[in-house]
């Protein structure tokens, strides 16, 4: 019995001991991984300011490429139908009356997209590219190897965006027009449809008009920058942006 | 303990997972500060007989636009689609190939009952939406204002504040050689059009002030040797001396709600401020002190009182209760600071600073923080704020004795340009938007 005891006794030891065993292997094998991770992150820091001398000055030698792209199909694919909405009655005089908005456009919208006009501006980028040659390698290089996460993506987003958005300077209280907008964008770098406000942004503009007017313009840097020239191969990082427009940095 | 074990496996398990993917969040934190690219094509006329009504009343809105900073019309030679009906989606993609972000669509006509009427439509190009839609009924003759009250509505609609367009300028109109220069008494719209002098010349007039219905002005006159405070019916032609004082009063201005007006009274070389209440004529007096102050405004809640006085030494702006309690300074930078101006918005105080060598307008908030430089010019001085506290007007002096301009700068410092005056002028007052 007594001996039946200390093996009873001894078995949850084992159990323990096995135990421990496991989670330190697991520990160890944790501590390789995130050790590793924070190497690829030190390995890509240079990579970065790289991508942001590069493309701040390009776009600014530049500011009006942006707009080529956008060439949309021709004009007799866009032909609207008259607007169901009737004019209100007439009103007293001088007086300003509401009119109700008229029924959203039915007519078929085409993506303003086109493969022509896209290669007309990559082509117009390789004119400007030897500027940047010698960036541009080491640019490549950083890409290539697959480490930099996404830090550079945000600064090549960043360079492009910043050119096109007229933040709302002279507005009384900047920091309460911070704008959040989400949306997907299309492997070629146009928007891939509306963005959408974030839910903060979207209840802070519906009683504010300097917010609505913020949010309009955010939206407007948005449409004017695409598409976007970023790079196919990581297209699953950066198919779903959130722009976050803070005009409290600019001058007022 | 196994629970316990398993527990604590699952929890590493957890930790140990990929991430999942999210959205890249891109933090915009800089912008390029430009004007929006806006299409305003001639509005639609029903028949030839409104043709000139369309096109007058498009080039003014272009005009208001175009003069604000904050629009880039664009040249309507650049339009690929033609606006043949305001009631038809405009064809998007023509506007976006000229750059348009936004595009103003309208018609007007002349109605069997002799009525102008004016439709218009903001739209957003790239969002292909209506933004706004608005339809107007005047008298023919009133077809200018129908169009700043356009403009006012986009400028409105696209930056969330209201605009300044449909307002009027009072100012002193100056003509005549340098000895005996004539000055008079004007009022014209804010885009210089329809200028009225109020006065003939034969007597000096200074400092008009707005009442908040733009249907009074407040201003000094020597009209009868010596200066005294008047006002002025823009109605009537009415003119009245406000109150009967046995010195000298001057620079005279309306509180927010139009019942009193707040002005400098002289006594024995020491002037005052004191406030007059326009109902019943009663005068209280707000200041004691041996210095001289003067240049009284009121914030826009109508609670307190900025004013400019040298009882420190030197000319510098204070603020005091609407009762003259709560006397403090509030400008401590460099130079001397004077005739303060409180923002119709209430968030600054535009005031004239003189350093060695130059007077210009500046803004600091009214707690005296903030200063910065708003006009560049030799000598700038007297600012008066646009109804909706985004714009400031102010005298601009030419050097060397050519006379004097008066010019307009954003609040940012930007877009300083000469406002349209028939001949040189100095002193002007911004009026409200006109009821």
């Amino acid at each position: 019995m007594r001996n039946n005891a200390t093996a009873d006794r001894q078995a949850p030891r084992l159990g323990l001991i096995g135990s421990l065993a496991f989670h330190a292997g697991i520990i160890s094998v944790m501590f390789f991984t995130w050790t590793h991770k924070l190497d690829i992150a030190d390995q890509s820091a240079p990579v970065v300011p790289v991508d942001l001398v590069t493309f701040a000055e390009k776009t600014n030698i530049a500011p009006m490429v942006a707009a080529e792209p956008k060439l949309p199909p021709p004009a007799d694919q866009l032909t609207a139908p008259p607007l169901p909405a009737p004019m209100l009655p007439p009103k007293f005089e001088v007086a300003p009356a509401e009119k109700p908005a008229p029924v959203p456009n039915p007519a078929p919208k085409k993506e303003t997209f086109d493969i022509n006009n896209i290669m007309a501006m990559l082509n117009k980028h390789q004119v400007a590219a030897p500027r940047n040659a010698r960036i541009g390698a080491r640019n490549v290089q950083g890409i290539g190897a697959q480490n930099a996460m996404t830090a550079d993506l945000r600064t090549l987003l960043q360079s492009e965006i910043y050119r096109c958005w007229s933040p709302p300077v002279g507005a009384p209280h900047p920091e309460k027009l911070i704008v959040a907008y989400e949306l997907f964008l299309n492997r070629d770098g146009s928007v891939a449809q509306p963005p959408q406000l974030t839910a903060d942004s979207s209840s802070a503009a519906a009683g504010d008009p300097y917010m609505r007017a913020a949010a309009e313009a955010a939206r407007r840097a948005i449409y004017t920058c695409a598409p976007y020239k970023l790079p196919a191969e990581r297209y699953n990082q950066w198919h779903d942006v959130t722009f976050v427009f803070d005009p409290r940095d600019m001058e007022q | 303990m196994k629970k316990f074990e398993l527990a604590i496996v699952m929890a590493l398990s957890l930790g140990m997972s990929p991430p999942a993917f999210a959205a890249l969040q891109v933090d915009v934190n800089q912008g390029n500060i430009q004007p929006l690219p806006i299409a305003i094509p001639d509005f639609v006329a029903a028949s030839p007989n409104d043709v000139a009504a369309g096109q007058n009343i498009a080039s003014v809105v272009r005009a208001d636009l175009g003069r604000s900073g904050l629009f880039k019309p664009l040249d309507q030679k650049s339009f690929i689609d033609k606006v043949t009906n305001i009631n038809s989606v405009p064809n998007f993609a023509d506007w976006r190939i000229i750059t348009a972000q936004g595009l103003v669509t309208g018609s007007a006509a002349i109605q069997p009952d002799g009525r102008l009427r004016v439709d218009f439509r903001l739209w957003d190009v790239y969002g292909e939406s209506q933004m706004q839609g608005l339809q107007y009924f005047t008298q023919p003759a009133n077809w200018r204002r129908i169009a700043h009250m356009i403009s006012d509505a986009i400028y409105q609609r696209i930056t969330g504040e209201k605009g300044y367009f449909d307002t009027r300028i009072v100012f002193i109109s100056e003509s005549g050689p340098a000895l005996n220069r004539k000055k008079r008494l004007a009022v014209m719209d804010e885009d210089g059009a329809n200028p009225i002098f109020l006065t003939n010349g034969g007597y000096l007039v200074l400092t008009p002030r707005f009442n908040p219905t733009a249907q009074m002005i407040a201003y000094m006159s020597y009209i009868v040797g010596k200066p005294r405070v008047y006002l002025f019916d823009l109605e009537s032609g009415r003119q009245e001396k406000l109150g009967d004082f046995p010195n000298m009063t001057f620079s005279p201005r309306f509180s927010p709600d139009g019942n009193k007006v707040v002005m400098s009274l002289e006594q024995n070389g020491n002037s005052d401020i004191y406030v007059m209440d326009l109902r019943n004529r009663s005068v209280a007096r707000l200041t004691y002190d041996p210095g001289i102050d003067t240049s009284p405004s009121y914030s826009p809640d109508g609670k307190q009182i900025t004013f400019e006085s040298d009882r420190g030494g030197s000319q510098q702006v204070y603020i005091m209760n609407a009762d003259g309690s709560n006397q403090h300074r509030i400008s401590f930078g460099e130079g001397r600071n004077g005739t303060p101006v409180w923002s119709p918005r209430g968030d600054l105080i535009a005031f004239t600073k003189q350093t060695p060598g130059s007077f210009r307008i500046w803004v600091m908030r009214p707690d005296g923080t903030g200063e910065r430089m708003l006009s560049t010019g030799w000598e700038d001085e007297g600012p008066t704020w646009a109804p909706n506290g985004r714009v400031l007007m102010f005298t601009r002096t030419i050097q060397g004795g050519r006379g004097s301009q008066v010019w307009s700068v954003d609040v940012t410092g930007r877009n300083e340009r000469r406002v349209a005056t028939p001949g040189d002028a100095s002193d002007p007052a911004w009026s409200p938007l006109i009821q």
